[in-house]
């Protein structure tokens, strides 16, 4: 059963006897007994009806058994000692007994109360705010929209299958959310396992959260994730007291409420922050218990109790791990005239007058803000003056701005108020005018000056001002001088003093281009700008490292140092690394455009950049640069002047030829790895540093000497690299065919017939019998 | 036929050579027998030429436990086992045909039949294996 229809049957005051208040304090002096509460419900053939106060206490009635339904013997509250059923005193003697203690005692309370001097006890509630004084404490009291309380409530009574072990007998009512909920898993828990309130401050998100945790009988436990933040809190208070289930000497399960969670920390990737650590607890699924694997201390549980985040922005990007996690409930504004009524009769009960127009117009300052309405009261109640309008628009002054977005504040300064916010602040046409204060406020409580400023400047060319001589331009471009030069002095220096007038020099953009109607739209260049820098970053990242890698001497090392590569390096490289070089054929070339490329291909080796064969979007094949150096000599999609194109088939014929001169290089690498001794004569060596450094020339000499020396490799080798190398000097007909070779299959057969001629011996290791089933199969069953 | 079996002394050391493949003599007096969880393949262009060539090295560690045998570029691990059964080496005490060495691995039948029918002919116990070095572990490939 619900407890909404608790309410309703404790409401029914035939139920209770004569009045409903009457027996509240008699249940609550009971309500201790909880140890009673599951014998009672054993003995008891149908067992008793559990209801809830408006506080959230419990309250049992009792089942009239059928035989006694013609005796006058009414419900009564929760049993003393019922052990057995033949007590000493009868049940209904020891309930006089104890009412009348009861009384007793609160009527020495209240003689006392009387005693003691009532100014002491005034001064006490002074003391208290009247946000507190004036909380709600019980589900009806509750103000804003039914539907959301509703919502949570409903959300949290999911639990109660998991939590209480009892299946929530509201659920054979249709509702929209059921079957959205009914989705439950193996622990009976609702399908999302956190809920996540979500609205504008002051309109009692915490307050409701707390409200129906009691409600639904549970202990709340609450951390305010902006004081605590880290991830850490979450092993250290949040796992222990959801997995013990309950809070230490309490009986009740425990419900956390996790309050600002958007204060947490969790941006990052680290997954040792706050959100992370939340989603790990709410995802953890046990596994099957395998056998009877010691648990340890270390194993972890699922969460089996509800937690509630509390955020006023849902979008913040900290939550964008959690937000699928969640059940979002969005807390929106009351309408104003609940907020106003509710108003009226705290300043009634306070003894404060109050004219209607003011608390409109208070709330309407607030934007809603209920726990700023109240504290705007309490502090008029303090000066001992009447809420009249003026005093609210006084008092009001300084009252916390809600949090206004960039673009909003861009809007207020290039727009004039709109009428509709003027009216609600109620202000003069003469107050309208004073912008100067009102905007500065705005910028400095934003706390983004920089993101302003980069706002005006990119907005303010766009205005549509008629000005032919530019003088309004001008004195913006001096007005961002000056924000540059304060906020550098103030970053640079330190002098954080230059803080406070940071604003005031935005504040000019106001009467300078303020239209009517101007709609900002987000620029988005200077993050698109931010974006492309950091493209770049990486590439000369990615080079710094290709010539890390590959130079194994420390020859160009002097070019990785920042200024360096960009500046002298990157440049100049581009424009090597594109000869103008005809794309011929390789036999026929002539020996100058021979040398060019050897050269070339030697310095792409060098630094370890590569063309890379890619098809391009249309079909096209493409050999790109990797990394791509080429786009620094590109700018806005045109290439420099001076920087031939290179063509496909020169990069084809460059790539080829990279191709070849790195499996030599490897087959030395690996021959110098292999034998671990120097190379048999100064030949290989010297070959070594003439593949490495640029400056020694290539000849075709040298091709023959890296054959020998791959020759020289190990016969098990692949052939291939071999073929390959062999292929780059076997002479090749008009079309590039080549003529057949001969004479190398026939040195390879005379080898291998050398090395069948050992005796050899090995040894075959048995691996034992193979359990596989064997099946034959067709080739068909695979297409 | 009672074939006379002559227990002595571990006669033959001298013709140890002769000792059948799977024996190897370890130290001086013992004799092992040696297992393979695997076949030797042995690629020799005739058959004739595999004869008195090297298989491999047979090394034991100083404490004598550890024997490790390297054919080819296997290196193989074993361990010593004691037989549950000795087993006895018998050879042929005179040499009248031109047979060649047997083995016969019978451990219980040391000293049970004893005849002397066929006086010429016996046999005599040359040597008792009571261990043996089994390299049931997969090789290790070694650099050579």
């Amino acid at each position: 059963m619900t407890s909404l229809l608790d309410i309703l049957v404790s409401r029914f005051p035939h139920g209770l006897g004569s009045s409903s208040t009457k027996a509240a304090p008699v249940a609550g002096s009971f309500s201790c007994n909880t140890t009673y509460e599951s014998n009672f419900a054993s003995e008891q053939i149908g067992g008793p009806i559990s209801a809830r106060t408006f506080d959230g206490k419990a309250v049992y009635f009792r089942r009239k058994s059928k035989k006694r339904m013609g005796s006058s013997t009414g419900t009564t509250t929760v049993p003393a000692n019922h052990v057995s059923k033949l007590l000493d005193v009868p049940i209904h003697r020891m309930l006089c007994d104890l009412s009348a203690s009861v009384a007793a005692r609160l009527q020495t309370e209240s003689s006392e109360q009387e005693s003691t001097p009532s100014s002491s006890h005034e001064q006490l509630q002074e003391h208290t705010l009247w946000v507190d004084r004036y909380r709600p404490c019980r589900f009806t009291d509750l103000l804003g929209n039914e539907r959301i309380a509703r919502d949570t409530l409903t959300w949290v009574k999911c639990w109660d299958w998991c939590v209480f072990g009892r299946r929530s007998k509201g659920k054979n009512k249709a509702g929209p959310l059921d079957e959205y909920l009914d989705q439950e898993d193996e622990f009976r828990r609702p399908l999302q396992k956190i809920l996540l309130l979500s609205g504008p401050p002051g309109l009692g998100k915490t307050t409701l959260a707390h409200v129906i945790a009691r409600q639904a009988g549970y202990e709340v436990m609450e951390i305010n994730a902006s004081d605590a933040r880290t991830g850490s809190v979450i092993e250290d208070r949040i796992r222990p007291a959801l997995e013990s289930g309950s809070a230490v000497g309490s009986k009740l399960p425990v419900l956390f409420i996790i309050d600002e969670i958007d204060g947490a920390s969790g941006a990052g990737e680290n997954s040792n922050s706050f959100i992370n650590k939340l989603v790990q607890l709410t995802l953890y699924k046990p596994k099957k218990q395998r056998g009877n694997s010691a648990r340890g201390p270390q194993t972890k549980r699922p969460l089996l109790r509800p937690i509630i985040c509390i955020c006023n922005d849902a979008n913040a990007s900290v939550l964008a791990k959690l937000r699928p996690h969640t059940y979002h409930v969005r807390y929106s504004r009351p309408a104003d005239i609940h907020i106003v009524n509710r108003l009226r009769y705290i300043c009634g009960t306070e003894g404060l007058k109050v004219e209607s127009r003011a608390l409109s117009t208070l709330v309407g300052v607030a934007r809603g803000d209920l726990r700023g309405c109240l504290n705007t009261l309490q502090f008029i109640k303090t000066r001992n003056e009447d809420v009249t309008e003026s005093i609210v628009r006084q008092a009001t002054v300084g009252m916390k701005e809600t949090d206004l977005s960039l673009n909003s504040i861009l809007n207020d300064i290039f727009s004039p108020m709109s009428r509709k916010r003027v009216q609600e602040l109620g202000l003069t046409e003469e107050e309208e005018l004073r912008y100067v204060g009102r905007i500065s406020h705005e910028i400095g409580g934003s706390g983004r000056e920089s993101a302003i400023a980069v706002g005006c400047f990119t907005h303010y060319p766009m205005m549509q001002q008629h000005d032919s001589k530019f003088s309004r331009y001008e004195r913006a471009n001096d007005w961002l001088v000056t924000y540059d030069i304060f906020s550098s002095a103030m970053y640079s220096d330190g002098d954080f003093t230059l803080m406070q007038y940071l604003p005031y020099t935005l504040v000019p953009f106001y009467p300078l281009f303020s239209e009517r109607g101007a709609q900002i739209e987000r620029n988005q260049t200077d993050w698109e700008q931010l974006q492309v820098t950091k493209a770049n970053e990486e590439i000369y990242k990615s080079m710094t490292r290709c010539l890390r890698n590959s130079s194994s001497t420390s020859e160009y090392r002097h070019l990785l140092a920042s200024p360096t590569l960009e500046l002298e390096f990157a440049p100049y490289i581009n424009r090597i690394i594109c000869p103008l070089i005809k794309p011929i054929n390789n036999q026929v070339i002539r020996s100058e455009e021979r040398a060019v490329l050897t050269r070339l291909v030697n310095i792409m080796v060098a630094f370890d950049l590569h063309f890379l064969l890619e098809r391009a979007d249309d079909g096209q094949l493409t050999y790109r640069l990797d990394p791509p150096i080429d786009i620094f000599i590109t700018y806005d999609g045109k290439r420099a002047a001076d920087i031939p194109i290179s063509r496909y088939a020169v990069r084809q014929l460059v790539a080829k030829e990279m191709e070849a001169l790195l499996v030599i290089k490897e087959g030395i690498a690996t021959e110098h790895g292999k034998g671990g001794k120097p190379p048999p004569n100064g030949e290989l060596h010297a070959l070594f540093v003439i593949l490495f450094g640029l400056a020694s020339e290539y000849d075709t000499d040298l091709r023959c000497r890296a054959k020998r020396g791959a020759d020289q490799n190990d016969e098990s080798g692949p052939s291939k690299k071999r073929a390959r190398v062999d292929s780059d000097n076997i002479p090749v007909d008009f079309f590039g065919r080549p003529i057949v070779v001969k004479t190398s299959p026939v040195n390879e057969r005379s080898t291998e017939k050398k090395k069948v001629e050992d005796f050899r011996i090995t040894y075959r290791f048995t691996e034992g019998n193979s359990a596989a089933v064997r099946k034959p199969v067709k080739v068909g069953s695979f297409l | 036929m009672i074939i006379p079996i002559t227990v002595s002394p571990p006669l033959s050391t001298g013709g140890g050579s002769k000792l059948p493949p799977p024996f190897v003599k370890v130290s001086h007096e013992e004799i092992m027998l040696i297992e393979l969880q695997g076949s030797l393949n042995v690629k020799a262009a005739e058959p004739g030429d595999r004869n008195g060539k090297l298989v491999g090295y047979l090394r034991m560690d100083e404490t004598g436990t550890k024997p490790t045998l390297e054919i080819g570029h296997h290196l193989l691990e074993g361990k010593i086992v004691q037989l549950v059964k000795p087993i006895a080496v018998l050879s042929r005490l005179k040499i009248v045909d031109s047979d060649k060495l047997e083995e016969q691995g019978e451990g219980e039948s040391t000293g049970t039949d004893k005849g002397e029918e066929g006086g010429d002919k016996g046999w005599g116990i040359s040597a008792v294996v009571k261990r043996k070095i089994v390299f049931g572990k997969r090789p290790m490939p070694v650099a050579q």
